[in-house]
């Protein structure tokens, strides 16, 4: 399948060096630098602000760090805000970017793997099916989904956030492209052949092989579900049910009647974006987003 | 012999028992719903009783799409989006490519500390990167502002009517440029070498390789991102929705989505609210399909591969 | 609609059986422990008083969410009663309050407030009060009134203002003076505001004859306050910054805005907003039109409902009545939130012959504002009010945004209401 031959023929990360040449590369580098500096900016005066005593965050010079304690004073009033609720968003974000990612990849994993590897009548229809799933926005199938789950009496719950996210069409898309290239038919005639029973040759044999491509998939969930605000905006109305980005946007949104919060949010922003990007940097061998742009031709 | 075809009938089954949890999962948390919406869209409340009187559910046919599409607010809404994407797609796509091929060119330096730095972005919800966002555009707090006043430069107005929608739009491209990149870097790494070499003895300069022999090559991972970056466009929402407390010049109705939400958790008129997601629907999945189409005809038609 | 709920109930009885494993035990009280209520309120310091109530009565334990915002209540209500997970108890503002009973959401409560009209204030009596049954304990009124720092006033050698025309002197005055200051804002997204200003001089947005409601919000009177604020902005002595926005905060905080035009829950907000500013602010009665005649209108105050949905009904209003009639909840509540009670044996507190800390130096706070509640204006709210003050929002942003007339955007107002109200069945005068 062309899928693999692409990623055969993929240089390894090493790879540039073999045909880098003495050339000057001032005016790349450049551009790549400031492109650097312009993602990294707004980071910076996340660090920068989170150092910042409420009185100093609005009238001191805004890329420079204060030292006058406004870090910790920060800190222990963000994790006392509203009785500790910083905590219990930190952890719900947990359990619904961790649950559903881990749900939605195993979904993905049998169905694509079905898709993959099987011939059967309505193939085509049950992947099309499926497929529209992708084209339709996650967003507007928010507010539906909403008045669904309400009459099921679940709004409001950890399942209206957690179920919504166990289904993904696209991870689903992407496993049986990288399934149909990662599992060789031979192996699974053979393993049959040996009379392993279905489901046992799914998980012996074909999901040892799929394990690199199921790690990106579960990857790209868990960060679409943990930045995803709209559909937890909308299901749940209780602080201790909330995510992060819903508690900060609420938290932002009392300023008015709560005490003067900017600071908090600022500093919860900042703990709660660095852990992530932390992650990813200790994850990035895992990515294998050639899964994704091998995935057209597959 | 009945064992064996037993055991054969019973393996037709296995893929359809594998689909099963997909299948239930697609159905009654994306069918249903929007099946649910349509049935919502086709009813209203209406006051029975004198005085404030109570509110009863009742069929009302298309009345709801009638008053939904003749809102005065609705036909700007999707004139900011047409904005908002007309800045955001284009940007987004050309910083993406050149930065890929700016790592993928022989000569750059540092480009571990670039794609990790322009990749960062992408861990950083939406609703976060709006308030940073929002404090570095808010007079008082902006660095920009700072900047423009050491330089004698007049001073931007970020969150004013004349600024809001670039403003926007720079918050979504920042997200969004990162996992563009990589996508775009890893195709062209995925692109045989030895193609390169040919060319670098005809003297090709390595700008030339980009333009005439990268970038043909990756046109499908291109329509590929392309068509994430559309659909991210005409969902956009927590941006603009988290900025509302820091601008003017944002409504409620600021983009069609926010309509959605205002109508069904603002204003209470959760029936006009299914009406427009159901119009919203039925716009996305055709914009999608002819996008799909174009890009099918592009990539499998130009590949010629299975 | 009701047999469409309880055929799905039915499904959501087994369905949320398994949810609660997730979803904690809200509101339900566990076999001996005590009855739990849930408490919706956005007041400054809510928790305080909610303590006493706790430490009062073992059996009946108050949890009170303040993670939803003033602003937002009432949208979290509507979809809070949509997924059938009301909280038992829950604070609105009067204006929101009849869009509460349409939707089945605030509860009659005449059994607890029925016979307490000769101990109601009687505007707030009239605020939760329809077609005779009561649906909601009053809190407080909020008595108009404006905030001015005295420091920056002194400065420029100007006297409180007592009429809007002095009001718009000061603003020309102060701005004149130093071009980053301005005596007030005119925020787009603060309808309550205009909708009280434009009391104060005659209006009536929404008013009942008998079963047909007739809209007027752009009326003279409103038009009057639309064309008075108009011309301050256009001058550009006053600014139009939003409120309640990061950048309104610091303008308080640092003098870039010198005045407020709040109520009598104010001070504990300035506080909050602006902590430096201590000691450097004064409250007096609100700029008049006709000072002979003079006029406030209703800016906010509050109410507390019980949910038709709470599961412990009789608690619940046993604890409405407590946190807006007892002595210990008003008292805690003055202290710690400012309000101007609505029982009027709340009125003749001891510690309302204290002013509020934030304005020590104004021993006659609650004296003015009773002053102020006897000439505060009556006032009807209609059953979607915040459709109207949504599109408000909206059509004032525009107009700042784009000098065009405020008067036209109270036309665009109008007719949304008007239209909001035909659409949902209501016969329009």
């Amino acid at each position: 399948m062309s899928a693999t031959q692409a990623r055969t023929r993929t240089r390894t990360e090493a790879g540039p060096g073999t045909r880098r040449r003495p050339s000057s590369g001032i005016l790349p580098t450049a551009v790549l630098l400031i492109g650097a500096a312009y993602c990294l900016l707004p980071v910076y005066w996340l660090i920068s602000a989170a150092t910042k005593r409420p009185d100093e965050l609005f009238s001191t010079f805004s890329l420079a760090p204060s030292f006058n304690g406004g870090f910790l004073d920060n800190l222990v009033g963000l994790s006392q805000y509203a009785g500790g609720a910083f905590w219990q968003w930190c952890l719900n974000s947990v359990i619904y970017a961790g649950g559903g990612a881990v749900a939605a990849t195993a979904v993905a994993a049998l169905a694509g793997f079905a898709l993959a590897k099987y011939e059967f009548p309505g193939k085509r229809l049950v992947f099309g099916y499926l497929l529209v799933g992708v084209l339709v926005p996650g967003v507007i199938v928010a507010i539906p989904q909403y008045l669904l789950l309400s009459q099921l009496g679940l709004a409001g719950t950890r399942w209206s956030i957690l179920l919504p996210a166990m289904i993904s069409p696209f991870s689903i898309y992407l496993t049986r492209v990288f399934t149909a290239g990662a599992v060789s038919d031979e192996v699974i005639e053979s393993a049959r052949l040996d009379g392993a029973r279905e489901f046992r040759l799914f998980r012996s044999v074909a999901l040892p092989m799929m394990v690199p491509g199921l790690i990106t998939v579960f990857l790209l969930q868990f960060v679409g579900i943990w930045n995803n605000f709209l559909l937890p905006f909308i299901m749940v109305t209780r602080s201790d049910m909330m995510p992060l980005t819903v508690g900060f946007y609420s938290m932002m949104n009392q300023g008015s009647d709560q005490t003067n919060v900017y600071s908090f949010v600022i500093m919860g922003c900042l703990l709660a974006v660095v852990p992530l990007i932390a992650l990813f940097l200790f994850l990035q061998r895992y990515w294998r987003l050639d899964l994704i742009s091998g995935s057209l031709k597959g | 012999m009945t064992g064996r075809r037993e055991i054969a009938a019973r393996r037709q089954l296995v893929p359809y028992a594998f689909l099963a949890p997909a299948l239930i999962l697609a159905t009654a948390l994306l069918t249903i719903p929007i099946g649910y919406a349509v049935w919502r869209s086709l009813h209203a409340t209406r006051i029975t009783g004198g005085g404030l009187g109570v509110a009863e559910e009742v069929f009302v046919g298309f009345a709801n799409y009638a008053r939904v599409l003749g809102r005065a607010d609705l036909l700007p809404s999707f004139g900011r989006l047409a904005g908002f994407a007309a800045i955001f797609v284009p940007t987004a796509m050309l910083l993406a490519l050149v930065f890929a091929l700016l790592l993928d060119n022989a000569s750059s330096r540092l480009t571990r500390f670039s794609r990790i730095s322009i990749f960062v972005p992408y861990a950083v919800p939406g609703v976060i990167a709006a308030l940073m966002w929002g404090f570095m555009y808010l007079p008082g707090v902006s660095p920009f502002h700072d900047a423009a006043a050491a330089l004698g430069l007049p001073q931007p107005d970020f969150l004013g009517h004349s600024g809001i929608i670039a403003s926007i739009a720079n918050i979504a491209i920042w997200g969004a440029v990162g996992f563009n990149m990589v996508i775009l870097y890893t195709a062209l790494r995925g692109l045989p070498s030895e193609l390169y070499d040919a060319a670098r003895i005809d003297g090709c300069s390595e700008w030339q390789l980009a333009l005439r022999i990268k970038v043909p090559l990756v046109v499908p991972g291109l329509i590929l991102t392309g068509m994430f970056t559309v659909i991210g466009a005409l969902q956009v929402f927590s941006e603009p929705n988290t900025m509302v407390t820091l601008s003017t010049a944002i409504g409620s109705d600021w983009v069609p989505m926010m309509v959605v939400y205002r109508d069904a958790f603002i204003t209470n008129d959760l029936y006009g609210a299914s009406a427009l997601a159901v119009i919203i629907t039925v716009v996305t999945l055709a914009a999608s399909f002819l996008l799909l189409g174009i890009a099918q005809r592009r990539a499998f038609g130009s590949e010629g591969r299975s | 609609m009701s047999t469409r709920r309880t055929r799905l109930g039915a499904l959501a009885g087994v369905l949320s059986a398994s949810a609660l494993v997730l979803a904690g035990c809200s509101g339900s009280p566990t076999d001996d422990g005590p009855v739990v209520l849930e408490y919706w309120s956005w007041a400054p310091n809510i928790e305080q008083v909610v303590a006493v109530w706790n430490e009062a009565n073992p059996d009946i334990q108050v949890e009170v969410n303040t993670a939803v915002a003033g602003a937002e209540i009432t949208a979290k209500l509507l979809a809070a009663a949509e997924a059938g997970n009301l909280p038992d108890v829950s604070n609105t503002t009067y204006d929101n309050l009849p869009t509460l009973i349409i939707n089945d959401i605030a509860a009659d409560v005449s059994d607890v407030m029925g016979d307490r009209e000769s101990e109601t204030a009687g505007p707030a009596w009239d605020l939760t009060t329809f077609g005779g049954s009561n649906y909601a304990v009053p809190q407080g009124t909020s008595p108009q009134m404006l905030f001015y720092r005295t420091d920056v006033f002194a400065a420029h050698g100007l006297e409180a203002p007592t009429t809007w025309d002095e009001y718009a002197q000061a603003a020309r005055t102060i701005h004149a003076a130093d071009p980053d200051t301005y005596l007030a804002t005119f925020p787009a997204n603060d309808a309550q505001l205009f909708a009280a200003l434009s009391q104060q001089a005659g209006a009536q947005w929404w008013s009942q004859d008998g079963d047909a409601w007739s809209v007027d919000i752009a009326d003279d009177a409103s038009g009057q306050v639309a064309d008075y604020w108009q011309g301050l902005v256009e001058e550009g002595v006053v600014a139009t910054m939003k409120t309640y926005t990061p950048e309104w905060q610091a303008a308080l905080a640092d003098g870039t805005l010198v005045s407020w035009l709040g109520a009598v829950w104010t001070p504990p907000l300035i506080e909050q907003n602006a902590p430096e500013t201590a000691g450097l602010w004064q409250a007096v009665a609100l700029p008049q039109w006709t000072p002979e005649a003079p006029a406030a209108g209703v800016m906010g105050g509050s109410g507390t409902i019980v949910t038709t949905q709470s599961a412990h009904p009789d608690e619940a209003r046993e604890f409405a009545l407590w946190l807006n009639t007892s002595d210990e909840a008003l008292e805690a509540y003055i202290q710690y939130a400012n309000i101007w009670p609505a029982a009027l044996s709340g009125r003749e507190f001891d510690g309302l012959g204290e002013p509020p800390t934030f304005l020590a130096n104004q021993p006659d706070f609650y004296e003015l504002a009773a002053q102020i509640d006897e000439y505060t204006v009556e006032v009807t709210w209609g059953p979607n009010v915040a459709a109207g003050f949504d599109t408000f929002n909206n059509a004032f942003s525009d107009a700042i945004a784009n000098g065009t007339s405020f008067r036209d955007a109270l036309d665009v107002v109008e007719t949304a209401v008007v239209t909001d109200l035909e659409t949902l069945g209501y016969t329009i005068e």
